[in-house]
């Protein structure tokens, strides 16, 4: 209808930083030091565990993992598996099953109340 | 430790030529900590302290950051002594992460939908010389201010108090542009559509509708100043709808799109974002098109108040103290705030500062004298011209929306 709307959509495409970031970030690979202190994203520490790399690997493409932080330690198992959930059905997150499973189980362990 | 951190610095030393980076990086970082740490509510989520940080966006002073991306910065509770919220002090509020740096020389405004029939479009001249610009102040909030502070805590974004502000809006109204559009009588809602869309397209884009009679109230503006200055980039430049009194949900930011629908928006962030339980709150604003059985869109905010001085929970004995604070609500005025040191069995009245217009934050004052050494807990609760008034608790609900529990102080006098 507007221009706007398909430059929206021309940008969508190439701007997916975000998924490059996350996998970037996976990989080890980005590192950005310079002279600034300011604080950014790859500040964001997940705890060590089983699963962690699966979070990072999927739950960075659309937010910082400062969302799943701020949201501990109140969730319980149940509360995780429906962020997951929610996260795959309402907002498309491309996760598969096995993913999915070992996500919300790292989150309950590390991440629960 | 946790191992990002020593892959991190691993890293650092391969790749910035060995231990001589080492030194810098630590006390870079540690001193970025140290100016960075925010006071936060102890009432937060514990996670919300390894998080949240003083950060200047672009263009902004610090804020407390909870989120990076899509940035989710609030204000500290410091900027609410003023009863205007600077423009580089207004908290920022994203759902989604792909944000465009809008250029007012080429964005343009679609006007249209089934229920226009003669679209059209406008560029930013065109808005600021084509209607009459009028002026109001108005809190924006958003609704989910002070979820953090949610007992037991809900899930989204954990903010304390300062998801919200203060300012002197200029625009056009909204109604001007839909009557230029040629409304439609059979036109139900009005649609909203901003430049900021999501990262992967599978999330819905944030589009949001307002029923047609708040959206021709002519106090709804198309604003294109803020404070008297330009919109903040992250406060929605060019332009951004004003729906003064209703959550800030609606005040879609960065506007391309306005399109009058005769069919009610059916879209994540209409169906099952921003509802509350029916009837669990005192609103007498209705989106009767959205409604459910169940639930209803969030609309008007609640009356509320918050406690801006003192900010720290010590004063000294021997010394007069005011307790200084900000009420507001979704327009219908406040008629008083009233304090009680006696955990909320008697109340006395404090004193009302000027107004600023019906939707804005209106000050207020109360001396305590000059207290008696020890503890006290000062509560200010707000009651509005049509006699609603704050809970003693926040009234639970899925999304933690309208925290607005009266405000509450501890002090030690020492
Ligand atoms: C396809 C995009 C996408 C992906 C991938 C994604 N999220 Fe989200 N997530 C969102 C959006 C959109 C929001 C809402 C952001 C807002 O309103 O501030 C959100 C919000 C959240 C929240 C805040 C609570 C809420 O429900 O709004 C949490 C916690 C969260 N995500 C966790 C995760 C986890 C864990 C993963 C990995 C399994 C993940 N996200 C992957 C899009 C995504």
């Amino acid at each position: 209808m507007s221009p706007q709307l398909s430059r929206k959509k021309a940008r969508r495409t190439s701007t997916h930083s975000a998924l490059l970031f996350a996998i970037m970030l996976a990989a080890g690979v980005l590192l950005q030091v310079t002279a600034s202190s300011h604080a950014d994203e790859t500040d964001i520490v997940l705890k060590d565990g089983k699963g962690r790399d699966a979070v990072v690997n999927n739950c960075g493409a659309c937010h910082s993992l400062d969302y799943v932080k701020m949201n501990s330690p109140f969730l319980d198992k149940a509360g995780w598996d429906g962020e997951v959930t929610k996260m795959i059905k309402a907002y498309g997150a491309p996760i598969d099953d096995a993913d999915a499973k070992e996500i919300s189980a790292y989150l309950a362990a590390n991440y629960g109340k | 430790m946790p191992s990002a951190e020593i892959d991190r610095r691993q890293l650092l030393r391969l790749s910035a030529g060995g231990a001589a980076a080492m030194p810098f990086l630590a006390s870079a970082g540690a001193s970025a900590l140290a100016s960075q740490a925010p006071p936060l509510d102890p009432r937060l989520p514990a996670g919300v302290a390894t998080e949240a940080l003083l950060e200047a966006l672009p263009g902004k002073a610090p804020l407390i950051k909870l989120a990076y991306r899509p940035p989710n910065y609030e204000a500290p509770l410091s900027v609410f002594k003023d009863t205007i919220t600077p423009n580089d002090q207004f908290f920022v509020r994203y759902h989604l992460s792909d944000i465009p740096n809008v250029n007012a020389a080429t964005w343009r405004l679609a006007v249209g939908g089934e229920g226009a029939s003669t679209p059209f479009e406008l560029g930013f001249e065109d808005l600021k010389m084509k209607y009459e610009p009028v002026e109001l102040v108005a809190v924006c909030q958003c609704s989910g201010n002070r979820r953090g502070l949610a007992e037991p805590h809900v899930a989204g974004v954990q903010w304390a108090v300062g998801a919200m502000g203060n300012a002197r809006w200029k625009g056009a109204r909204l109604k001007d542009i839909l009557d230029k559009a040629g409304l439609k009588s059979e036109a139900i809602e009005i649609a909203f559509d901003g430049a900021d869309g999501p990262a992967l397209d599978t999330t819905p884009d944030f589009v949001k509708s307002l029923p047609v009679w708040k959206a021709l109230d002519p106090d709804t503006i198309v604003a294109y100043e803020m404070n008297g200055e330009p919109l903040p980039h992250f406060n929605g430049f060019p332009a951004r709808l004003i729906a003064p009194g209703w959550t800030a949900t609606y005040w879609m930011k960065h506007l391309t799109r306005i399109e009058a629908r005769t069919k009610p928006l059916d879209n994540f962030w209409m169906k099952t974002a921003y509802r509350v339980p029916a009837r669990l709150f005192p609103s007498t604003q209705r989106f009767v098109s959205q409604e459910s059985p169940a639930t209803t869109p969030i609309t008007e905010i609640m009356v509320n108040s918050l406690i801006t001085s003192p900010i720290g929970a010590e004063v000294k004995v021997g010394e007069m103290l005011t307790i200084e604070g900000i009420a507001w609500d979704a327009g219908f005025g406040i008629a008083a705030v009233e304090i009680s040191q006696d955990g909320g069995k008697s109340w006395t009245s404090a004193e009302l500062g000027p107004e600023l217009g019906r939707y804005s934050f209106r000050s207020w004052q109360f001396s305590l004298g000059r207290p008696a050494k020890g503890n006290l807990e000062v509560l200010a609760k707000a009651t509005n011209a049509i006699g609603q008034s704050q809970p003693m608790k926040a009234l639970p609900n899925p999304a933690g929306y309208h925290h607005n529990a009266v405000a509450r102080l501890a002090i030690t006098v020492a």
